[in-house]
C-alpha cells in the first residue's frame, strides 16, 4: 500500500507541473467544467419552474440533484478521465506493453497515471448547490448515507467508464469510452423522468440512477436505507466486474502497434 | 514555378480539397463504429430532454405555446441536423498545433484552415450516413407525438439552403475557435466553454422562447443560432417563405463576417505560432 501511496504521491507532482506548463487552458478548464452541468440546471429549473414539479422533484431536489452529479463528476474526472481516453491510444500504438511490463497493477497504472486537476473546481458549485437545496432538518444518518451513497457513484462511473474504455481492445479504433459523455445526461436526470422499462435498464442492468439520483433523494429525506446501501453494493459489483472484465480483455490484447 | 500553374488543369486547386474530404470520409467508413458511438452521444441529450419533456407535460397539455408534439419533433429534428452540421475543427487544429502537426502543413500549397474543413466535411457525411437509421429508430420510438412537417418547394429549397450556410457557419466557428490555439497551445477548456454555451444559444437545451429574458436577448444577437436552430425551424414550418429567404440571406452575411474573421486570425496567429512538439 505504502508504494502505492509513494506512486499517487509522485503522480500528483507531474501532473501539478504538467498542468502549469499551460496555465490559460488550466484556468479555462476550470472554468469549462462547470459548463455542461449549469446548462442542465439551467434546462431543469426552467422546466420546474414551467410546471411546478418534475413528478416528485421540486426545484431545490434539483439543485441537489444537479450538486450532486457536479461532485461525482468532478471527482471521476480529475482522477480517471484522462486517463480513459489513453486506453484506446495505448491500445492502438501498442504502448499498453510497456505498462503491463511495470512492476506494478496494470489497472491501476492504466486508470490513474494522469489526473486532470482542474476537474476539482467542479466540487465548490457542486457543494453549493447540494447546501442551498438541502432540506431541513439535517439528519446525521441521512447525512452518511449520502456521504457513502455519492463515493459508490464515483466508483460506478469509474467502473462504467473503464468497461466501454476497454472495449478498445477488441475495436481498437471505436472510442467506446465517448459513450460516457452521452450518458451524463442520463445520470443528472431525476429517476422519475424515466418510463418503467428505461427505469428498470438504468437500475439493474447499466446501475446509473445509484450515481446521482439515489443519493440525492436520501439527503432530501425521500430515501429508502434498503435501496441507499444497496447503491454502495452496486458499486462493489461494478467494480469487481470492471476488474474481472480487464483481465478478460488483456487476453485478446495483440499488441499491434510499436 | 508560374508557367507550371499557369499550366496546370483548372480545378487542380479544389481537387487537392475535395481528395482530402473524400479520404476523410473513406477513413470514417472504415472506422464507422466511431462515428456510430458519436452520433449516439449527439442524439442522447435530445432523448433526454424528450424525456423531461414527456414527464413535465403529465400535469398540462401546452408550455409556451408548445404542446408535447411540437416538443418531441423539435428535439429529434435538432438532435439530427446538429449532429449532421456540427462539426469540431477546433480540436483538431488545436492536437495539430500542440503537437507541432502544424509545422509541415505550412510549408505546403494549401490553405491548411480550407483543409481542415474539407476533411470535418468527410467526417460529417459519415456521421450523417450512420446517424440516420439512429433517426429513423428514434422517430418509431416516438411515433405518437412526431409531427411530419408539410413544406412548399420553395421551403424545402429554402431549408436545403439553410442547412448548407449552416454548416459553413458551425464549421467557420471551429476554425476560429481552432485559431486560438495558435496563441495558448493547449485550448480545449476554450472550447468545451464556448460550445456548453452554444448550447444553450443554438437552440439545443431549449427553443429560444423558453429561455430565460438575458439569455433569450443574447441568443437573438449571437450568430449560434443561425446554426442549427434556424434550419430546425425552418424544417417545423414555424418560418414563412419571405422569412426563409430572409434569414439565409442573413446566413450568408455571417459566412462573409466569420470567413473574414478566419483569414485575420489565421495571418495573425501564424506570426505568433512557434512550432512546439513535432
Amino acid at each position: 500500500m505504502r508504494y502505492y501511496a509513494r506512486l499517487m504521491l509522485a503522480i500528483f507532482h507531474n501532473c501539478v507541473a504538467r498542468e502549469m506548463q499551460f496555465r490559460a487552458s488550466f484556468v479555462m478548464s476550470l472554468i469549462s467544467g462547470y459548463g455542461w452541468s449549469l446548462v442542465m440546471l439551467l434546462f431543469l429549473s426552467t422546466v420546474v419552474a414551467r410546471v411546478q414539479a418534475l413528478g416528485t422533484w421540486e426545484q431545490r431536489d434539483i439543485y441537489v440533484l444537479v450538486g450532486t452529479f457536479m461532485i461525482v463528476q468532478g471527482l471521476t474526472q480529475c482522477l480517471f478521465e484522462t486517463n480513459m481516453w489513453r486506453i484506446g491510444s495505448h491500445v492502438r500504438e501498442g504502448t499498453l506493453d510497456f505498462i503491463l511490463i511495470k512492476p506494478v497493477d496494470s489497472q491501476f497504472l492504466v486508470s490513474a497515471r494522469f489526473l486532470r486537476l482542474s476537474a476539482l473546481g467542479l466540487l465548490l458549485p457542486g457543494v453549493g448547490l447540494v447546501v442551498v437545496g438541502a432540506r431541513a432538518p439535517f439528519v446525521w444518518a441521512d447525512t452518511l448515507l449520502y456521504v457513502s451513497g455519492t463515493a459508490a457513484g464515483v466508483a460506478i462511473l469509474y467502473a462504467v467508464s473503464f468497461v466501454l474504455a476497454t472495449t478498445t481492445i477488441w475495436f481498437v479504433r471505436a472510442e467506446m469510452g465517448g459513450l460516457v459523455y452521452g450518458l451524463f445526461d442520463v445520470m443528472r436526470l431525476p429517476a422519475d423522468v424515466y418510463p418503467k422499462g428505461v427505469r428498470f435498464t438504468f437500475t439493474y442492468v447499466l446501475p446509473l440512477i445509484f450515481i446521482a439520483s439515489v443519493p440525492a433523494q436520501t439527503l432530501q429525506h425521500r430515501g429508502h436505507v434498503a435501496v441507499s446501501l444497496a447503491g454502495v453494493g452496486v458499486s462493489i459489483l461494478a467494480l469487481a466486474f470492471a476488474r474481472a472484465f480487464w483481465f478478460i480483455a488483456l487476453r485478446s490484447y495483440a499488441s499491434t502497434g510499436s | 514555378m508560374s508557367a507550371e500553374v499557369a499550366t496546370r488543369p483548372a480545378g487542380t486547386g479544389l481537387r487537392k480539397y475535395w481528395s482530402a474530404a473524400i479520404f476523410s470520409a473513406q477513413d470514417a467508413f472504415t472506422y464507422r463504429a466511431t462515428a456510430v458511438v458519436w452520433m449516439l452521444v449527439d442524439f442522447v441529450p435530445s432523448v433526454v430532454m424528450i424525456l423531461v419533456w414527456q414527464a413535465a407535460y403529465r400535469t398540462q397539455t401546452s408550455v409556451e405555446g408548445y404542446s408535447l408534439h411540437d416538443m418531441v419533433t423539435y428535439y429529434l429534428a435538432t438532435g439530427i441536423i446538429a449532429g449532421a452540421l456540427t462539426s469540431h475543427a477546433e480540436f483538431t487544429m488545436n492536437w495539430e498545433i500542440r503537437d507541432g502537426r502544424l509545422t509541415p502543413q505550412l510549408t505546403r500549397p494549401i490553405s491548411y484552415p480550407v483543409l481542415v474543413m474539407c476533411k470535418e466535411t468527410g467526417w460529417l457525411i459519415a456521421k450523417l450516413v450512420v446517424g440516420i437509421p439512429v433517426f429513423a429508430l428514434l422517430v418509431f420510438i416516438f411515433r405518437q407525438h412526431v409531427l411530419v412537417p408539410h413544406l412548399s418547394p420553395a421551403a424545402w429549397i429554402g431549408f436545403g439552403l439553410s442547412c448548407l450556410l449552416a454548416y459553413a457557419i458551425l464549421s467557420l466557428i471551429g476554425v476560429c475557435l481552432g485559431c486560438l490555439s495558435l496563441w495558448t497551445i493547449e485550448s480545449s477548456g476554450i472550447f468545451e466553454l464556448w460550445w456548453s454555451l452554444g448550447g444553450v444559444l443554438s437552440g439545443s437545451l431549449l427553443p429560444l422562447e423558453l429561455l430565460p429574458g438575458v439569455l433569450r436577448h443574447v441568443a437573438f444577437v449571437a450568430p449560434h443560432r443561425w446554426g442549427s436552430y434556424f434550419p430546425v425551424r425552418v424544417l417545423l414550418g414555424k418560418v414563412p417563405v419571405a422569412g426563409i429567404y430572409e434569414g439565409v440571406l442573413i446566413q450568408f452575411c455571417w459566412v462573409i463576417a466569420l470567413a473574414t474573421i478566419v483569414a485575420l486570425l489565421w495571418r495573425l496567429g501564424t506570426r505568433k505560432y512557434e512550432g512546439w512538439g513535432g
